[in-house]
């Protein structure tokens, strides 16, 4: 397998971080925590709701992937915070990046808040359409890797890619265990997006490439296999009736939500068989609600909020926060194949156009 | 040249000429239009010295080329069963027609996935019944099952637009060819077809330019067969990198707007000016045909459309809107209460009647408009102001969203209105225009000059010319455009997504929110409602235009009935 020693070194310090994280996480809430983690939190939460309040900024517009996935959780926030409601608009990449542009260029914004993938929020950034923000409670809540040395972002939920099953389709014993398995012909017709895309494909494979778990010649093993479309998203009811048998790149959030309203399906939670991919938050520069956001930014790290993450069906990054017990464990999929932040993924993602997009054309 | 005129020419450059132009130049740049960089050739070699872009164009060919041939048969038709036969079942065929393109492509294809899926499809299970469980006769991820439901769905949009050129058909010119000795089949494609061809080119025009552009269908049902197409290529360039790669996704709509030259200049040159006029001040009729024993094979062809067109889809959308999710056989209300309480939704029905109606007139207002100025106008005027409110058309939805985006923010007063509800309603209304001025142009041509002449030789100015005597003529046309326009005004999801708030959605925008959040049986239940919401609002139309008509019918003198324009104006 292609394995670097940078890749190597990633690894270890990943591997190292992701330990960290899951001792806290098998820690386990504390007994007395507060929906805040601390005192000091809630007091600084409750001082920018107040100016929040005096600035008569009553709501919170956010844009990203999940925006309107976690509802339930602004709800939580209106309640906690009356008086400031939250609406989302779930766009991502390009559309966002081009929405975003057009209110700093128009002088009429209307967000507040990116929560998207990490290369979305520091493309942004990058753009210079992003305030330096880290909110009062970051250190107390994140692991210090979780937190932009820029001030750019913070890291805050994490979630899988990974292999999307109909269980009527393939029975348990005939599951992919490694992702050499994924070449044998029986999994001919698997359904992903484009691997060099910069979608769920993508962000697995470079994943997968960086940890030493695919090269160029799985890659194009791979491919006769494979059946590439745009985008996977219109292919979940496929997946569902048992027309597809698997996506096996994608993400945990749609098993987790599909799994709830009754879908036959599964996701191999094989250590290795899964890259962990990190989502984070960012305010807008001189956004419409300036203190509103930073607060939304302080509260979604709170236990109150990060532990109820996983009924939205993905990981929250706080430590201390928990996730249900059926659930991959995010220690050991870290460990196989380590999560990474924007400057490693960039590196990574070049290598694997180097690497990859010969060996599958 | 009247004075307003070239006030007319600099708006139409503004809003049509000046977005698309500036995205085009930027093929020849990198980076997002407006932001200075430098020449290049490089991004416009690279589309088109690649293999694939190749690839592309064939199949969007294939698809254009079929899908417009046997749509705009299929529409045209059922648009000559309703305009000029006495065949049963007839009244039903609008009410369908409107419904079906009303059916946003996206729900359209998820519905004839659901179908035609080999492990539980509607369509396949009676086959498997019979067959054994392994039989699947229907497929909609192929060419064949993307073409016909291709054709299914684009047979709605011909028949919306060449209805009005069908009944302003001329019964008069039929008889004169019948009492020549001719059959009415020999009438049909002698007198007929040849007086209908300016509107059948017009729609043919749109079909295929919509065709090449068409994303939806192509890439949720083609993409699991492997069929690639401009607008699917004209996504991933804008999607597969960041920032996105406006300058390949121009160079790949320059295939677009070089076929609209073509099918334009085709256009043009076959025909000209008041070859076709069927409406004149003379002995105006339009009577039926009744088909005989024909009539009940063409009752039996609507029951067939309105059966694979609606209902069988219908079915599906509605049996998904109740799913937990979409494939899950159990059944629950849930998706229903979810949208209904959701305070967003009721705000998205305002914003996208508003959005749809007023969109849907404006355009075709300025369309009437423009189409009069050019009858009048030089040769060369009226070939470009029938060119530029075409222009629009030759960049797919998303394309000419961020056109028009970036070229609004540069104009001062305009950018102000950027995150409002009314820079929504500008953008709608160039894009809904090309589709009005195909509408419209098909009425005016069927004019005869006669009935303005008329009317200027009594004395009447331009302005009332067109108010009194174009517009009441065109009263069906337009009213048929306003239609067509504020529906397809209803489903448009690029413009909304960028140029309203998202505090203020219209229906696709939130439905899109539901969809690429995984939530598409919650966007199947807001469709459902919106649909049974346009239901409710044609009907009322239908039966206040009936009620309009009955207390017509008993006043002396009114009407269009036999050509008359009014009691003020005599032209018989």
């Amino acid at each position: 397998m292609f394995t670097t020693t940078k890749a190597k070194q990633r690894m270890r310090r990943w591997r190292a971080a992701a330990l960290v994280l899951v001792a806290a996480t098998l820690a386990g809430p504390a007994a007395a925590q507060s929906w805040g983690g601390s005192a000091a939190s809630e007091t600084s939460m409750m001082a920018l709701y107040d100016k929040a309040k005096a600035a008569g900024e009553q709501q919170i517009v956010i844009y990203g992937p999940f925006s309107v996935t976690f509802k339930p959780l602004w709800d939580t926030f209106s309640k906690r915070f009356p008086g400031i409601t939250v609406v989302g608009t779930p766009i991502s990449g390009s559309a966002m990046i081009a929405k975003v542009d057009a209110e700093v260029r128009s002088g009429q914004r209307t967000v507040d808040i990116i929560m998207s993938g990490i290369t979305d929020i520091v493309s942004a950034a990058d753009l210079g359409r992003t305030e330096l923000y880290a909110p009062p409670n970051a250190h107390e809540a994140l692991l210090p890797e979780y937190i932009d040395g820029k001030g750019r972002f913070v890291a805050n939920y994490a979630g899988l890619v990974g292999f999307l099953y109909n269980t009527d389709k393939i029975a348990e014993k005939d599951l992919p265990k490694t992702l050499k398995d994924l070449l044998d012909p029986r999994f001919k017709g698997m359904v992903v997006d484009d691997p060099f895309s910069g979608m769920l494909t993508s962000i697995a494979w470079t994943q997968y490439l960086s940890a030493g778990k695919i090269d160029a010649a799985w890659i194009k093993a791979i491919k006769p296999n494979l059946t590439v479309v745009p985008t996977t998203a219109p292919y979940f009811a496929n997946v569902t009736t048992g027309a597809i048998s698997s996506l096996p790149f994608n993400s945990f959030n749609r098993y987790v939500n599909l799994k709830k309203s009754g879908a036959k399906v599964g996701f191999v939670t094989t250590p290795g068989m899964s890259a962990p991919s990190l989502n984070g938050m960012t305010i807008i520069k001189s956004p419409p609600h300036a203190r509103a956001a930073e607060l939304m930014m302080a509260w979604f790290i709170t236990p109150e909020a990060q532990n109820a993450l996983s009924a939205q069906g993905s990981y929250p990054l706080a430590r201390g926060a928990t996730v249900p017990s059926d659930w991959p464990v995010f220690k050991d999929i870290s460990a196989a194949v380590p999560a990474m932040l924007p400057d490693a993924f960039q590196k990574a993602r070049a290598e694997l156009e180097k690497v990859g997009r010969e060996a599958f054309r | 040249m009247h004075a307003g005129v070239p006030v007319l020419l600099v708006l139409l450059a503004l809003l049509f000429v000046w977005p698309v132009v500036s995205l085009l130049v930027g093929m020849f740049r990198g980076g997002s239009p407006g932001e200075p960089t430098g020449w290049t050739l490089q991004i416009v070699a690279g589309v088109f010295g690649d293999p694939d872009t190749w690839l592309a164009v064939e199949g969007s060919m294939i698809y254009a080329v079929a899908g417009t041939a046997f749509g705009v048969l299929l529409g045209a038709f059922f648009a000559f069963l309703v305009a000029r036969t006495t065949v049963p079942l007839t009244t039903w065929v609008t009410p369908v027609m409107l419904l079906v393109f009303a059916a946003p492509h996206v729900m359209y294809a998820l519905a004839w996935g659901l179908l035609t899926d080999p492990i539980g499809g509607l369509l396949n299970r009676p086959a498997q019944w019979i067959a054994g469980p392994g039989a699947a006769p229907f497929n909609a991820y192929s060419w064949t099952g993307l073409v016909t439901i291709h054709v299914l769905k684009l047979a709605a949009f011909c028949y919306l637009m060449l209805l009005p050129a069908f009944q302003a058909m001329n019964r008069a010119f039929e008889e004169a060819s019948l009492i020549s000795g001719a059959g009415r089949l020999q009438t049909f494609f002698r007198i007929d077809l040849p007086l209908l061809t300016p509107a059948l080119f017009g729609v043919v025009i749109l079909s295929v330019v919509l065709s090449l552009g068409a994303f939806d269908l192509p890439q949720i049902l083609g993409g699991l067969a492997g069929i690639n197409v401009i607008s699917t290529r004209i996504f991933k360039a804008l999607n597969f990198s960041m920032p996105p790669d406006y300058a390949a996704a121009s160079s790949l709509s320059l295939i677009m707007m070089v076929c609209l030259v073509v099918l334009l200049a085709v256009q043009w040159r076959l025909f000209g000016r008041d070859r076709f006029v069927t409406v004149t001040g003379k002995g105006y009729r339009e009577d039926r045909w009744d088909l005989g024993r024909w009539s009940g094979v063409c009752s039996a062809a609507i029951v067939v459309y309105a059966l694979f067109a609606l209902v069988l889809p219908g079915v599906q959308l509605v049996s998904t809107s109740l799913q937990p999710t979409a494939g899950v056989n159990v059944y629950t209300l849930q998706n229903y209460r979810t949208i209904l309480v959701d305070p967003l939704v009721s705000k998205a029905f305002g914003i996208t009647a508003l959005l749809a109606l007023l969109g849907g007139l404006f355009a075709v207002l300025l369309a009437a408009v423009v189409a009069y100025v050019g009858r009048y106008a030089p040769r060369w005027l009226e070939i470009v102001l029938d060119s530029v409110g075409l222009v629009p058309i030759v960049m797919p939805g998303v394309v000419l969203a961020v056109a028009l985006l970036w070229a609004y923010l540069s104009i001062p007063g305009l950018s102000a209105l950027y995150g409002t509800f009314w820079l929504a309603l500008v953008g709608i209304v160039v894009f809904l225009t090309p589709a009005a001025s195909r509408i419209v142009r098909g009425g005016i041509a069927q004019l005869a000059r006669e009935l303005e002449e008329a009317a200027r030789v009594s004395g009447a100015s331009h302005a009332r010319v067109f108010a009194d005597v174009v517009m009441r003529l065109l009263a069906r046309t337009l009213l048929a455009g306003w239609l067509v326009t504020a529906v397809i005004g209803a489903g448009t999801l690029d413009l909304p997504l960028l140029l309203l708030p998202p505090t203020m959605p219209n229906v696709s925008v939130l439905a899109y929110s539901y969809i690429s959040s995984g939530q598409p049986s919650e966007a199947c239940a807001l469709f459902m409602v919106l649909i049974a919401a346009i239901f409710a609002v044609g009907m009322a139309a239908a039966v206040a235009l009936r009620l309009m008509r009955g207390a017509r019918s008993t006043a002396p003198g009114g009407g269009l009935a036999n050509g008359t324009v009014g009691r003020s104006i005599p032209v018989q």
